[in-house]
């Protein structure tokens, strides 16, 4: 839904580093070296970063829609 | 005992103490997980909550926000409330935002606090609000230890590991089998000598031992040294962390030997009493 604040396995804090990852990756960087700068270095928050989806970004359109039918 | 050397890298702290058994070293690890105090968001009273996110996932998200600070505050068992809650164990936080026009993201930065107790960092993303949606919450911070539960562990790697010990006798003819075949790439050949370039890389695989035609190296561990490496959540420094174990681990023993000392009185106490 939305990224996790801290890594499932670990604990590190990983919440702050999405959007600056995110960004990256929308310019056609690599992944593992965006990874790399921003020090996630175990494969447990990685595969956090790695493996999310957005998906508040596209269920928030739907209430968007829901307002606009209830001012009707 | 004594500390050979200290390093740091982004949030990491490499301890190396020689002379002491690793079940020490492992004592003081294990206070780092479990027994520090340090804060985190306890209660959450949600006002208004008009966002996607339930209740309880904002709740959740809010506790997992490593908290600095709140050094002044009781401990909530100890304090004279029972651990009910009052100004002397908790911190209110409050978070107030409306999405007026726009799509909008609440950062930990929101969080308004009414003691000593904020947020590590101001760009943690607590919840998306679109245009119209609002959030009106009070979060209550309070201390609490590892042990109950992982909001309030301190860090997020806290290892023990033997120092490695690499012998190399010299049947070695410098065939660099080893050298290729170690996945940490420990070892390096230098001016017509194999020797170990970087020993705490070792994790004790023995590839190089069981690859060697000529059995010319050996790998066991040294059990009278130890490095410990903790990477902390944010909420107090390493160093601040690794002193704060030490002085719950004397207290903790200094507790035990009064105990000890009451009962050995209360032992010989009685004996003088079933003589007499």
């Amino acid at each position: 839904m939305i990224i996790p604040i801290r890594c499932f396995t670990c604990g590190k804090l990983i919440g702050d580093k999405w959007e600056s990852y995110k960004k990256a990756i929308m310019s056609g960087r690599d992944p593992a070296k965006v990874l790399d700068e921003l020090n996630i270095t175990r494969y447990c928050c990685r595969r956090m970063f790695l493996s999310h989806i957005e998906l508040i970004d596209e269920v928030l359109q739907y209430y968007a829609y829901r307002k606009g039918e209830s001012e009707k | 005992m004594e500390v050979e050397s200290i390093t740091s890298e982004n949030d990491k702290l490499h301890v190396i103490i020689k002379g002491a058994h690793p079940a020490f070293v492992n004592a003081i690890r294990r206070i780092i997980m479990a027994d520090l105090y340090i804060p985190a968001i306890d209660k959450v009273y949600i006002a208004e909550n008009t966002s996607v996110l339930y209740d309880e996932i904002i709740a959740h998200r809010l506790s997992m926000i490593p908290l600095r600070g709140g050094e002044n505050l009781n401990i909530p068992e100890k304090c004279s409330c029972n651990g009910k809650g009052c100004p002397f164990c908790e911190v209110a936080l409050s978070l107030d935002v409306e999405a007026k026009e726009n799509f909008s993201i609440v950062y930990s930065g929101r969080l308004k606090s009414e003691g000593n107790v904020y947020p590590v960092n101001n760009d943690i993303p607590i919840v998306k609000l679109n245009a119209g949606q609002k959030i009106s919450l009070v979060a209550y911070a309070r201390l609490g230890k590892g042990r109950y539960h992982a909001k309030w562990q301190p860090v997020s790697i806290c290892v023990v590991k033997y120092e490695p010990v690499i012998s190399i006798n010299e049947n070695c003819d410098l065939c660099g089998i080893c050298v290729e075949k170690c996945l940490k790439k420990v070892l390096e050949i230098k001016e017509n000598k194999l020797v170990v370039k970087s020993i705490w890389a070792c994790s004790l695989c023995k590839v190089c031992e069981e690859v060697c035609p000529k059995a010319a190296i050996k790998v066991s561990y040294n059990d009278r040294s130890a490095r410990l490496t903790l990477e902390t959540t944010g909420s107090r420094t390493n160093e601040e962390l690794l002193l704060m174990a030490c002085n719950y681990l004397a207290q903790r023993c200094g507790e035990l030997r009064e105990i000890i000392k009451s009962i050995m009185e209360g032992v010989s106490n009685g004996k003088e009493n079933t003589t007499n």
